[in-house]
């Protein structure tokens, strides 16, 4: 099979054409055995994507370990307050313990809404400036603690920051929503175990 | 070592270094060009898809097999690194500027031709020869121009442009004839319409 017939004119035309507008460069093979070493390579889009990589991870571990450390610090903190908690969760015993007695920051009541139960708070944590715990007073122990005989009243929504505000409800044992109420986490306080973040108190959208 | 005993080397099953591979690829880059240009369709981004294809084969210089055809390995490697940017191009619709004829034109002094515009401001196809050439060439499909290009340009048989592009060579041949004979029909088109 032939493409063309060496005779037409407007073949011909055709092939001209063509090889005038796509004739290479001359100089071409020079400029690209110039510029095609290692400069090129070392800017080579891969290695590029591959530096953000690396940034991108590097931030990612640093964003974790900030995660891990805020973690941490209320929950060892908590530690120190367990056993005035635990004495607060007997208020008799707190005389006898020495533990001095809650004491009720001033400010609105929370009003709670928890099945069977009742939240009393805030009070005020000497040992914690800026913080409020809120003490699960009277609350079927089936409702918190998904049966098993828990100490209900060692239960305790600690409010890191501003803890004035409005309900808390709780929806489920062990998890928690607030709403207008900043970072809160639940503690759970065994009477003789290491109190444990159970929950996030998360706002309620409005 | 001169390019051509570098190509030798290279098909006798010398292994490849970086400063070897250049100066290999750029003793075949007036055929790499000629596909790139095919495939894209214009001159303007021929060179600069020659240097990102480069690029790929000095990243992939281990996967070639030495004693195979380096041409042919960096003409896939081009060929697709074209269809890319032409993927590319249809999403930014951009419009093209040929450089080179630009600055023949301005070392000839003659005067700059103004492109037609329509009445939104849009490129019209130009209605000379070279015009209606390119608009008939835009219409092809890139293999097709490619293989068309190979055959023209650079008078590579049906054989070496079935190697180059990774094609079969009763393909490459019939992409030619139906490029040439697409071209033949829109041209003649616009010589009828003219007289």
């Amino acid at each position: 099979m032939t493409d063309r017939n060496p005779g037409d004119p407007l073949d011909r035309q055709i092939d001209a054409a063509l090889r005038e507008r796509f004739r290479p460069p001359v100089d071409l093979a020079a400029r690209l055995e110039r510029t095609l070493l290692q400069p090129k390579i070392e800017r080579s889009p891969r290695r590029r994507s591959l530096a953000w990589v690396l940034v991108a991870a590097a931030v990612l571990v640093a964003a974790f370990v900030m995660l891990l450390q805020k973690d941490r610090r209320p929950v060892l903190e908590a530690k120190l307050l367990q056993e005035r908690v635990s004495h607060w969760g007997n208020l008799a015993s707190c005389s006898q313990a020495g533990v001095p007695l809650p004491v009720p920051l001033p400010g609105p009541r929370l009003a709670l809404d928890l099945a069977g139960g009742s939240i009393e708070g805030p009070y005020a944590v000497p040992e914690w400036p800026g913080a409020a715990l809120f003490r699960v007073a009277t609350v079927d122990p089936d409702v918190i603690a998904g049966g098993g005989g828990k100490v209900v009243h060692a239960l305790l929504v600690v409010a890191r920051a501003d803890a004035t505000r409005n309900r808390i409800e709780v929806q489920e044992p062990w998890t928690a929503t607030v709403r207008q109420l900043g970072e809160l986490q639940v503690f759970d306080f065994h009477p003789h175990g290491t109190p444990a973040v159970v929950g996030r108190l998360r706002r309620l959208p409005d | 070592m001169t390019s051509p005993g570098l190509l030798r080397g290279a098909a006798a099953g010398a292994r490849l270094d970086a400063d070897g591979f250049a100066a290999a690829f750029a003793a075949v880059s007036p055929m790499l060009w000629t596909v790139a240009a095919g495939v894209l369709g214009c001159r303007s981004e021929a060179e600069d898809v020659l240097q990102e294809a480069a690029l790929i084969g000095l990243q992939r210089l281990d996967q070639f097999q030495p004693g195979t055809d380096f041409r042919a390995w960096c003409g896939k490697i081009v060929r697709y690194t074209a269809l890319n940017r032409c993927r590319q191009r249809r999403r930014r619709r951009t419009e093209r500027v040929d450089p080179g004829q630009l600055d023949e034109t301005i070392a000839a002094s003659a005067p700059v031709p103004v492109p037609p515009v329509g009445q939104r401001g849009e490129l019209l196809p130009g209605t000379g020869f070279d015009g209606a050439l390119q608009a008939a060439l835009e219409e092809l499909r890139p293999t097709a121009r490619a293989c068309l290009l190979l055959k023209v340009v650079m008078e590579l048989d049906y054989e070496a442009i079935a190697r180059t592009l990774g094609i079969p060579a009763g393909t490459a041949m019939s992409h030619v004839h139906r490029a040439r004979a697409a071209l033949r029909r829109a041209l003649s088109k616009r010589s009828g319409g003219e007289a």
